[in-house]
């Protein structure tokens, strides 16, 4: 919303205090002033000039060549606007002059004639609006004349940031703010000039409400012309400053009153009006309405529609209709000043995708004194601009309900308490007072009375006293002041503190990158994981962004996979890692959801942690392999011991089925890690070795952990064996390390496979498993007398197994 | 005969000397070492002699060889020192590397920039006695929404673009809902925060994406107040840029807290005389924040006359943003690892 320094100064004395200063108080003590934009400035030396000639540019098809009297001297001025034509009054930019984008203009020649200086667009003066002309005066413009004095450009706008007011009905308005400034700057706020002649008159014209509920009261004021007369150059400009167009003066007043205290109003054409009537409906199935901007709109019962004795006139509170539009022909216009209810407009311009600013007012729950208030201040303004009209002083009126001004009780002390800041009720009482409350001491509270105008949904709690008190008090004025609370230790979290180890050892120690995926899932993604994912696997969207997004994902992979895929484009070693959360469909429980706030029903969510690495070229060797030292570091690290085993039951859709490991801890499956599948890998087009491994971790961090117990360090030095065997390939070295570990008995300490092998030499079906054997013992120094024995049980219990010492 | 024995270790003694003067390597010492002292040495052989004569000649021979032995081993030593040292000044004047020359890069590990300050956080806010907490990232309309005072049809609703999911639920638009959770949960008096990822319907550029992250901030007690609040945030700030921020609190609308607030930090670039950063205005916006409305405390259970709280919830995205001056939040969720593994 944009504000009018030059309107606002109407309604408050602002002289002496600059915009910047204004902005800055409003943004501290009111709402956000997010730009502050001069109008006119830089326009000092543009002028009225008058085409007095205009030809085709000899070499440019849209150009014009014209000549251009700026009073006592006649321009030659190359223009590429369309709409340029002699006898226009005009404004001629000199040269020399800098026009507020910034441009400054030079003589120069285009396409061979020189121009000298510039007809402007209200683009290029700094008014806004489109650049697809220029601006064209009107006939009596005196030539010569400064254009910003002529044209009544010299204003300040104030942009407001609309998400700021959200809650403040009254602040739609520019009369709104001035009664801000007026409190914040301690100067009057000027009474609304009203027509006081106006009175209720029920046969004035035929009105009947069918939805009192939607609306409430609905108020229509007859006015007969002659002709309309122009829009005054002022008001068009507050309009433009509001971001408004001109568009005639009866929907301009229109639009005036709108922006200045925030009710909207219709002006319709009652010749127009079928049957010299008005009802105020419901919609019905199927009808269709023209509005203003030329579109078909179909309505249903919930919308509200304003009738003629034939047809819907208008969306009420949305939006007009075309047919029964004012024009600069009409001679008798009903204007409409009434109130909506607030979420039937808000719904009904939802459901059409149409938002207009009187939907931006009627959404926010309006004034009840304001239909009337905005009938009489329309009148008055058309009565000073337009003395001929003949305006009926009784208005038609259908309901109408009274403004209410509830009292609410405030204690000084909870105000003083909440806010941290020292204020006596005197001063409480005065900042509200200034801004249109109504305060009386009660005892040990304040008796506040909360104007109409702040009492419909904005100012209704003590809280909200409150609230307006610390804003106008400067909540600078609160000292901070670190709380006092009790020593009491924070909760610990187990999961937040398994991501950390995790983060920790991945990144810190294995090389891995972590990265963050997006919770959604696009079709393609699924159709590449898991094409025969059943119909309602994923939680699905209802109003996803794109159509191609619309589930939530159910596992990390696909996303991961696509960002390998684009990694390897520019990295040979691809390693990256996310933590993040699965969301899938909660199963039917066949009960119905019976808590209020809807938690039973909500679908689950799992964090998992998936690691991935990926790499080109000769690095591909053994990547599963070393991705499970990557796991085994942090399983390590993370105090979780467990057993890798061939996955017993389904296995997730990323795993080869002959290259996964289970990850097991005490019985259960934390996890899986494994080849891609190579299926996968042909649909996410990846040609390059990926080796994928996807954890519970709420489960992990369920788990007790089992902390390294430090071992005595014995004093004597250990014995060392290295043996190697030729191993079929369907022999577990889990198997074999079993056997090794009972044969050996307590001295041997560690057992380590240091090397594997297949190739030249070692049969096919076989590989060869060479083991790293540490004896030693607490109390003696092992002799090899004591070794070998042991060493010979093993090689023999091996064999049994089917291994066979290498020679 | 003990005579020309002595005379003969005298002659190698003196032998010896001259050869270990002459020598110039280590190699050519322990030569003259094996010659001379070595088991079948000259003056090995000469000491075997020994068994032939008296006592008195045994005893005067044998010292005489020893003396001679730890003579040569003495002047062995100081020239082997000699020769050493002066090797390794040879070397110390040859070896030179390139200090410019760096190792072969290591594949080296990153943590996600958004995360890492996200982390952050939640250590400072532990330290000051915060208990970190966590919730569903699809969230009931209530918690999301009416617990906060946003009932259905609330304009409010407006400045937050849901998705919604199939069954009336949403990703949640904010980490807020967390507030009613951990009320429920904890009870009062509490202080927590809750980060985590958040959900917007709306289309990206390079300033907004539809996933981001924030992190909520909840301190319930009897006779919290605005002062606590700014304190709080103050330490915040001054924790996250290592020193003391100017800050400011202004109105703004939220409908779950009264007061609502808006917490702007001063431009750290132009010290708030207005830079492009700051789009010309000094400050920077860095939460929304307020007192705690008595009707979230009442969903929270709190009973609102005897606690009041402060809430704020910060933009993790932007705040990573401005600390490593990336200009596109779109890179956050990129998995592009030049991107990710600049930091």
């Amino acid at each position: 919303m944009k504000l009018s320094l030059r309107w606002l100064s109407e309604h408050v004395d602002l002289a002496g205090i600059t915009a910047e200063e204004i902005a800055r108080q409003l943004t501290m003590k009111t709402a956000l002033i997010e730009g502050v934009q001069p109008i006119g400035a830089g326009l000092g030396k543009v002028v009225v000039g008058h085409v007095l000639q205009r030809e085709k540019h000899p070499n440019a098809d849209r150009l014009s060549a014209c000549k251009v009297d700026i009073g006592g001297q006649v321009m030659d001025v190359v223009c590429g606007a369309p709409n340029v034509a002699a006898g226009q009054k005009i404004a001629y930019a000199p040269v020399g002059c800098t026009l507020p984008n910034g441009l400054t203009l030079e003589a120069r020649k285009i396409r061979g004639l020189m121009s000298h200086g510039m007809i402007c667009s209200t683009d290029e003066l700094g008014l806004g609006g489109d650049h697809d002309g220029i601006l064209v005066l009107p006939a009596d413009a005196p030539v010569g004349a400064s254009f910003r004095e002529f044209w009544g450009v010299d204003d300040v706008v104030f942009e407001i940031d609309n998400k700021s007011v959200t809650h403040r009905a009254d602040l739609w308005g520019h009369y709104g703010f001035a009664r801000e400034l007026a409190a914040i700057f301690g100067r009057p706020l000027r009474p609304l000039e009203l027509d006081a002649t106006l009175r209720p008159e029920p046969a004035a014209f035929a009105v009947r409400v069918d939805d009192p509920s939607g609306c409430p009261c609905y108020l229509a004021l007859k006015v007969e012309l002659e002709a309309v007369p122009e829009t005054p150059r002022w008001m068009a400009r507050r309009l433009e400053a509001a971001g408004m167009r001109p568009l005639g003066l009866l929907v301009d007043l229109s639009n005036y009153v709108m922006l200045e205290i925030g009710q909207p109003t219709h002006p319709f054409d009652q010749d127009r009006l079928a049957g010299a009537r008005i009802v105020v409906r419901r919609g019905q199935a199927g009808e269709k309405l023209a509005t203003l901007d030329g579109q078909s709109r179909e309505l249903n019962g919930e919308d509200l529609v304003i009738a003629d004795g034939e047809r819907g006139v208008a969306i009420a509170g949305v939006m007009g209709g075309g047919a029964t539009e004012v024009s600069p022909s009409t001679r008798r216009m009903l204007l409409e000043s009434a109130a909506f209810e607030a979420v039937r407009v808000r719904r009904t311009s939802g459901r059409l995708g149409l938002r207009s600013e009187a939907v931006a007012r009627f959404e926010k729950t309006l004034d009840a004194a304001l239909p009337e208030l905005a009938l009489r201040r329309y009148a008055f303004l058309l009565r000073r601009l337009a003395p001929a009209a003949k305006i009926h002083a009784g208005f038609a009126a259908a309901g109408g309900a009274h403004p209410r001004t509830p009292t609410l009780a405030l204690r000084p002390a909870r105000a003083r308490m909440k806010l941290g800041i020292e204020l006596s009720d005197a001063e409480m009482t005065r900042l509200l007072t200034s801004i249109g409350f109504e305060v009386r001491p009660d005892s040990e509270r304040l008796a506040v009375t909360v104007p109409s105008f702040r009492s419909r949904r904005d100012v209704v709690a003590e809280d909200d006293l409150i609230e307006e008190i610390g804003r106008l008090a400067g909540y600078e004025r609160a000292v901070p002041t670190l709380p006092r609370l009790a020593v009491k230790p924070p909760l610990p979290d187990p999961a937040r503190r398994l991501e950390r180890g995790v983060v920790r050892c991945l990144v810190h120690e294995c090389g891995y990158a972590e990265t963050l995926g997006y919770s959604f899932q696009t079709d393609r993604q699924v159709a590449q994981y898991e094409p025969a994912a059943a119909a309602d696997g994923h939680v699905r969207l209802t109003n996803s962004l794109t159509v191609d997004a619309t589930r939530m994902r159910r596992s990390l992979v696909p996303g991961l996979l696509e960002a390998v895929r684009r990694n390897l484009v520019e990295f040979d070693d691809v390693r990256l890692f996310e933590v993040g959360r699965e969301y899938l469909p909660r199963a039917a429980s066949g009960g119905a959801v019976t808590a209020a706030d809807g938690e039973a029903s909500l679908p689950v969510e799992r964090r998992v942690l998936v690691a991935i690495r990926a790499a080109r070229g000769p690095a591909a060797d053994g990547l599963l392999a070393r991705l499970r030292g990557d796991v085994e570091r942090l399983l390590s690290r993370l105090a979780i011991r467990w057993r890798g085993e061939a996955a017993a039951g389904p296995l997730p859709a990323f795993a080869h089925p002959g290259r996964s490991i289970a990850v097991m801890v005490a019985g259960s499956r934390l996890g899986v890690l494994a080849q891609l599948h190579p299926e996968l890998a042909r649909r996410f087009e990846l040609a390059d070795a990926v080796a994928v491994a996807e954890f519970d971790l709420a489960a992990a961090a369920a788990l007790n952990r089992s902390l390294p117990k430090m071992q005595p360090i014995s004093p004597f030095p250990p014995s060392r064996r290295d043996l190697a065997f030729v191993v079929p390939e369907s022999l577990p070295v889990a198997e074999l390390e079993r056997e090794i570990r009972a044969a050996a008995g307590e001295t041997l300490v560690d057992l380590e496979l240091f090397d594997v092998y297949r190739g030249a030499n070692v049969p096919p079906g076989t590989r060869s498993l060479a083991f790293r054997l540490v004896f030693r013992a607490q109390d003696r120094t092992l002799s090899d007398g004591e070794v070998e024995p042991i060493q010979r049980v093993i090689i023999e219990r091996l064999a049994v197994k089917g291994a066979r010492l290498r020679a | 005969m003990s005579e020309s024995l002595l005379q003969s270790i005298r002659a190698i003694e003196s032998r010896a000397r001259a050869a270990v003067a002459a020598a110039e390597s280590v190699e050519a010492l322990q030569a003259v070492e094996r010659d001379a002292l070595g088991k079948t040495g000259e003056l090995a052989q000469i000491l075997r002699g020994l068994k032939d004569l008296d006592d008195a000649g045994k005893k005067a021979v044998g010292q005489a060889g020893n003396v001679a032995k730890r003579a040569v081993e003495a002047v062995l030593a100081e020239r082997r020192a000699a020769i050493e040292s002066a090797a390794i000044a040879v070397a110390l004047t040859r070896d030179r590397i390139d200090p410019t020359e760096p190792s072969p890069r290591r594949h080296a590990g990153h943590e996600h920039p958004v995360k890492a300050v996200m982390r952050e956080l939640e250590e400072l806010f532990e330290s000051m006695g915060f208990t970190v907490v966590d919730g569903p990232e699809i969230e009931t309309d209530y918690f999301n929404f009416e617990a906060l005072n946003i009932p259905p049809h609330h304009p409010a609703r407006d400045t937050q673009d849901t998705f919604y999911v199939a069954g009336g639920h949403v990703l949640r638009t904010h980490t807020s809902g967390m507030q009613v959770r951990a009320m429920r949960q904890l009870g009062a008096p509490l202080r927590v925060v809750a980060p985590g990822r958040v959900f917007r319907n709306e289309t990206q550029d390079a300033t907004h994406e539809h996933t981001f992250h924030q992190l909520e901030g909840l301190v319930v007690d009897e006779g919290i107040s605005i002062a606590h609040l700014k304190a709080v945030l103050d330490e915040l700030l001054a924790r996250l840029f290592g020193e003391r921020v100017e800050t400011r609190l202004r109105p703004h609308h939220f409908p779950f807290v009264e007061p609502g607030l808006e917490l702007d930090f001063q431009c750290r670039l132009c010290s708030g005389k207005g830079c492009a950063t700051c789009k010309g205005g000094g400050w920077i916006e860095l939460c929304g924040c307020g007192m705690v409305h008595p009707k979230v405390l009442q969903a929270g259970n709190v009973d609102p006359e005897r606690f009041t709280g402060f809430a704020f919830g910060l933009g993790i995205d932007r705040l990573t943003m401005m600390r490593h001056a990336i200009s596109d939040i779109r890179w956050m969720m990129s998995g592009d690892l030049r991107f990710l593994g600049q930091f």
